[in-house]
């Protein structure tokens, strides 16, 4: 597909819309400007509580026409969720850190709905970038509680950038006068304890953090199908965004072998394309 | 019927005079806050709000404090007048 949009010159892209959205294009422009300092790590998750079915058919699971209805569930038509929801992460993790992972191992199992289905329920992936960077991704399809993540963690700050949500690793001091009122209060109202643990767990911090932008209305698949359009007008698109879509779907299709296959995997050279991007 | 309910001039002006002091005492707080705490001299305009509302709840007091205390005085007097 990628060979025949450069012989052909036609535009192509791949339905990766956060491309097109302003809080990430800001999110990458923060990161980029070293807001969060050094990244370290990615840490990623779609969990839904779902059967993931899209139609009914008679026969049921495995029938010749759930095949086709139903083809995200069988694995020779569908990855699953890595393909379907990974993927859109996949290419996030590689534009954040600005580069392709090394390797990728995962684990991946069917252990919710065994209904005839093939594509696994449940997955924990570990993309392993340069500089010793790890991009941890799970998926899920039977628990909704975490919902839909992506942080990125660096020694200076993080970023929930599905919250559109901004975290100082040293969050910004209160006014001098609230800390005042806030340690009187405290002096008169706080419970004094007469015994407890004798070390202090390192707890999550409590800090509701910032915006990254303020355009988190704007409809990133409809920004991304005007930029698509505009495009087509124009007759050329950067690079950037092809070459985006290419490397996410190679990364995802590693990843679901990988998860299959028990193995560590890293991409063969004859699929390394060679950035066009000025 | 109803009774006209007067408030002098003296009063109103004691009572403005108040709020002046506790609002001026307000503004000390949040001086000491900055220099204490070491924070930002753009608080003295940022946080007039919270200054604003400290003075009001001191003002408060000072009513609770005077009613309290005039409370107290008027029962000591009946008192004082009954034994006499």
């Amino acid at each position: 597909m990628y060979d025949a949009h450069i012989s052909s010159g036609k535009i192509m892209l791949i339905g990766h819309q956060r491309l097109f959205s302003p809080v990430y294009i800001k999110a990458l422009e923060m990161i980029n400007n070293g807001d969060l300092g050094k990244i370290t790590k990615l840490r990623g998750w779609w969990t839904r509580n779902t059967p993931w079915i899209f139609y009914d058919v008679p026969g049921g699971r495995g029938s010749a026409l759930d095949r086709q209805r139903n083809w995200r569930l069988y694995w020779d038509y569908s990855a699953g969720q890595i393909t379907e929801l990974g993927s859109h992460h996949f290419q996030l993790a590689n534009w954040v850190l600005g580069s392709e992972p090394l390797s990728v191992m995962g684990s991946g199992s069917l252990n919710y709905h065994n209904d005839g289905r093939e594509v696994y329920d449940n997955y924990s992936l570990v993309f392993t970038y340069p500089d010793g960077v790890h991009f941890t991704y799970d998926l899920l399809d039977s628990n909704r509680h975490n919902g839909v993540g992506f942080q990125v963690l660096g020694n200076e700050g993080t970023m929930q950038l599905e919250a559109n949500r901004h975290f100082a690793e040293q969050p910004p001091r209160p006014p001098a006068i609230r800390t005042l009122i806030h340690n009187i209060e405290k002096s008169i109202f706080e419970t004094i304890p007469i015994g407890g643990a004798t070390w202090i767990p390192a707890e999550a911090v409590k800090y509701g953090g910032n915006y990254i932008s303020a355009d988190y209305q704007l409809n990133e698949t409809l920004l991304f199908l005007e930029g698509f359009v505009e495009f087509v007008r124009k007759g050329e698109a950067p690079p950037k965004l092809t070459e985006e879509g290419y490397n996410a779907s190679t990364w995802s299709l590693l990843a679901d072998e990988a998860s299959r296959t028990g193995t560590i995997l890293t991409l063969p050279e004859k699929y390394k394309i060679k950035s066009r991007q000025a | 019927m109803i009774k006209d309910l007067i408030i002098k001039e003296k009063v109103i002006r004691r009572e403005i005079v108040l709020l002046g002091i506790l609002f001026l005492f307000a503004n000390l707080v949040n001086v000491y806050a900055i220099v204490v705490h070491q924070g930002n001299w753009t608080e003295l305009a940022s946080q007039f709000h919270v200054v604003g509302l400290l003075t009001l709840f001191l003002y408060a007091v000072s009513w609770f404090g005077r009613g309290l205390f005039y409370s107290i005085r008027a029962a000591w007097r009946r008192t004082k007048g009954a034994q006499s």
